[in-house]
């Protein structure tokens, strides 16, 4: 693993001593991490860790209990649903196992889905959509709709559509898990090689050592806090003594 | 709703499979039934009295029709109204079609907000989707109301000779001054209001957005999150103590009733508050029976089916609430205007012994139960869209269920125990309070005609148990072995 070129930036995404709980279990207690622009970081560890629901803190998806996340020194967590969705739209794109793909849609829609909700004119938003497809090998299947594409086929046009926005970062939670190993590689090579490309951040979360080797650095999360070999997401747990900043709840919740 | 809302609406109904065609297809029928009556309503509404419109004696009439239904312009007015409030069960069942398929629906919503749809857009979405849908079924609607049209312009008589009182002036027939008479048609239908493609467009746009509309209404609670956990919004508990509402307006109506019949200024307004204060308690009271009876059921009932039934009903006394409150009202005006019609006839029987008496009375009251039976219909409907919903959710844990050893004749028996222990004693209630409320203040009239309403509610429990009972044959298919290989 290289570092990262820009990993002595100022941090595009910084989560601070995030408590999580789902219902009385707590998933995350007090976990800090911290991503530059550009950077592919790599989050392992045990099932039940809490991995997943660091990603889907640090992309809006849930709101923490207490902590922060900040993109570019701004709070994330605070905003209200409807600004959160909309980085969604534009700042972020989202990877998962499987699922995300809107069964009614055809390879071609469900990419240029996030530029049609963002108003974007249909035959631009094809265009630009086809142009992604291409660049991940399923221009052909873009008239295909997910349940009559391979689960390799489906993954990458899920990349299609998580960069089809032009993100800064992107957040792909287990993309390969459901893949053989042979698929995992492909789509961990051209996902790989589309971000380093355009400059955009990828949150990777895996079990996999060798999905998580893509990336140029490796955090582990073990019962909800992080441990960095680095040292720059702080030290684990570090937070969690204080409570981190008690979440200020606004807005409309997910 | 932007444009990019509508956009993705359109992709989505062009990617809907099979699977989904139902939904969609149960979306347009009501959009286009609705259509109908809307139609129907605008053509009443533009009926040209035929009568001289400064005659006092007589002003607004149009003699042209055979039917007073359509010749007096009070008539008119009432069949304009009942014809809109049609529009009511059938928006209900538009709102009901769209909750259908949560699963997918699930699936669909939580896959556009991952993409960064927020709640208040996916549900836009989905109200555009709804409002394309039921824009092409209020077309095909307008297409089947020209097709009833010409039947019935062809059914209409031909020209008759009328006796048409001298003093009709500026109608369209009558006796000149040489004295001949003239010849006007006497329609049974009023076919011959022309059709104006304006107003047509307008009730197809109206009920294209009246269906998005109640499709965002009937979603309101429903939020999904982008993880795909969609959540209803928790609604309270039932409470008991609003059934306490239907006694105290029925006492509370007793002395106004009386006063209505032997007071020269009736107090109308409390019973009107009364009336309300009943038929609210009234459309609660089947969640509140869910609830109540569920339990009852469940704890104490000696069989599968009671427990199984009871248990549902008290883990979500609010499922099929809606339905349950269209057939409970529709089941309160039909035991009113049958007990009313009871009344009249008998009284105008009374007045006039051995006389058959007018045929407008028949006909007006046949008119209103037609409008009933047709809202009867669609309330029953909606409650079997709602049961084929639940069970195509729940195959697999029926399949499960009969795998295990539980007989298939124990779950259709809890499927009808379900029905039964809300709405049926929703529905007597409603047939008692139009007994004791409705008719005698409607009529004055004492004794209480029992017959129009007991029917009412035999035929509203009758539909319910039918609706109901339609649903075996998929349960059958639901609980073969193969559910169990697939999800």
């Amino acid at each position: 693993m290289s570092a990262s070129p820009t990993a002595s930036a100022a941090p595009l995404l910084a989560a601070r001593g995030l408590h999580l709980s789902h219902g009385a279990t707590p998933a995350l207690r007090g976990a800090s991490l911290t991503v530059s622009a550009g950077e592919t970081v790599a989050v392992t560890g045990p099932s039940g860790s809490g991995k997943s629901s660091l990603l889907h803190c640090m992309s809006g998806i849930l709101r923490p209990d207490s902590g922060e996340v900040r993109l570019d020194g701004e709070r994330l967590d605070t905003l209200p649903e409807e600004r959160r969705s909309a980085l969604r739209r534009t700042e972020f794109g989202i990877v998962f196992q499987f699922g995300q793909l809107v069964p009614e849609l055809t390879a071609l829609d469900n990419t240029a889905l996030p530029l049609l909700l963002g108003g974007a004119r249909r035959k631009e938003a094809q265009e630009t959509a086809g142009a992604w497809l291409e660049r991940f090998g399923v221009r052909g299947q873009a008239g295909l709709r997910p349940g009559e594409m391979s689960g390799g086929q489906a993954q990458r046009v899920a990349l299609a559509r998580a960069l089809v926005t032009g993100p800064r970062a992107v957040f792909a939670d287990e993309p390969t898990g459901a893949l053989d190993s042979l698929a995992a590689e492909q789509v961990m090579t051209a996902l790989v090689h589309a971000v380093r490309e355009s400059g955009t951040a990828l949150l990777l979360v895996t079990h996999d050592a060798r999905t998580a080797a893509f990336a140029e650095r490796e955090v582990t999360v073990l019962d909800g806090t992080v441990h960095d070999p680095s040292g720059r997401s702080g030290p684990p747990a570090a937070a969690s003594a204080t409570g981190g900043a008690a979440a200020r709840r606004t807005g409309e919740d997910a | 709703m932007t444009r990019a809302d509508l956009t993705v609406a359109r992709l989505l109904l062009g990617g809907a499979d099979r699977r989904e065609w139902w939904r969609l297809a149960l979306t347009a029928l009501g959009a286009a039934l609705g259509t109908v009556f809307v139609l129907c309503a605008i053509t009443v509404a533009r009926i040209e009295a035929d009568w001289n419109p400064q005659d006092a004696a007589a002003p607004g009439w149009a003699r042209q029709y055979s039917s007073e239904l359509l010749s007096d312009p009070g008539s008119r007015r009432g069949l304009v109204v009942a014809f809109l409030l049609l529009l009511v069960p059938v928006l209900t069942f538009v709102g009901q079609c769209a909750r259908l398929g949560a699963a997918r629906r699930e699936q669909r919503f939580a896959a556009l907000r991952l993409t960064g749809a927020s709640p208040a857009q996916v549900h836009r979405i989905a109200a555009g989707e709804t409002a394309l849908v039921g824009g092409a079924g209020a077309t095909a609607g307008t297409g089947l109301f020209l097709a009833v049209r010409a039947v019935l312009d062809a059914a209409n008589p031909g020209p008759l000779r009328l006796d048409i009182p001298p003093e009709a002036q500026g109608g369209r027939g009558g006796t000149d001054m040489f004295g001949s008479t003239h010849v006007i048609e006497r329609l049974l239908y009023p076919t011959d209001v022309p059709f104006s493609w304006g107003w047509a467009v307008a009730a197809v746009l109206a009920v294209a957005l009246l269906g998005g509309l109640t499709t965002r209404l009937a979603l309101r609670r429903v939020s999904t999150a982008p993880l795909g956990t969609a959540r209803r919004a928790p609604r309270r508990v039932p409470s008991p103590w609003i059934l306490l509402l239907l006694p105290a307006s029925a006492v509370a109506a007793v002395p106004l009733t009386a006063l209505t019949r032997d007071s020269a200024k009736p107090p109308f307004a409390a019973l009107l508050l009364c009336l309300v204060c009943f038929v609210v308690g009234l459309l609660t009271s089947t969640a509140v029976f869910s609830l109540v009876l569920g339990r009852f059921a469940a704890r104490r009932g000696n069989s599968a089916a009671l427990l199984l039934a009871g248990r549902r009903l008290e883990a979500d006394p609010w499922a099929g609430a809606r339905t349950h409150a269209a057939l409970v009202l529709c089941t309160l005006v039909g035991a009113g205007t049958l007990g009313v019609r009871e009344s009249v006839l008998e009284g105008l029987a009374a007045m006039n012994p051995g006389e058959e008496p007018d045929p407008y009375y028949g006909a007006a009251f046949g008119l209103a139960l037609l409008a009933l039976a047709v809202a009867l219909a669609v309330g029953a409907g909606g409650l079997l869209v709602g049961w084929v919903e639940s069970v195509t959710e729940q195959r697999r844990t029926l399949a499960a269920q009969v795998a295990a050893g539980v007989p298939a004749s124990v779950l259709r028996r809890a499927l009808l125990w379900q029905t039964a222990l809300p709405l049926v004693p929703a529905l007597v209630l409603a047939g008692v309070g139009s007994y004791g409320y409705l008719v005698p203040v409607s009529t004055g009239m004492y004794p209480l005609p029992l017959f129009g309403p007991a029917i009412a509610v035999a035929v509203a429990v009758a539909a319910c148990l039918a609706a109901t009972a339609a649903v075996f044959p998929l349960l059958r298919r639901s609980v073969h072995p193969a559910e169990l290989r697939f999800e």
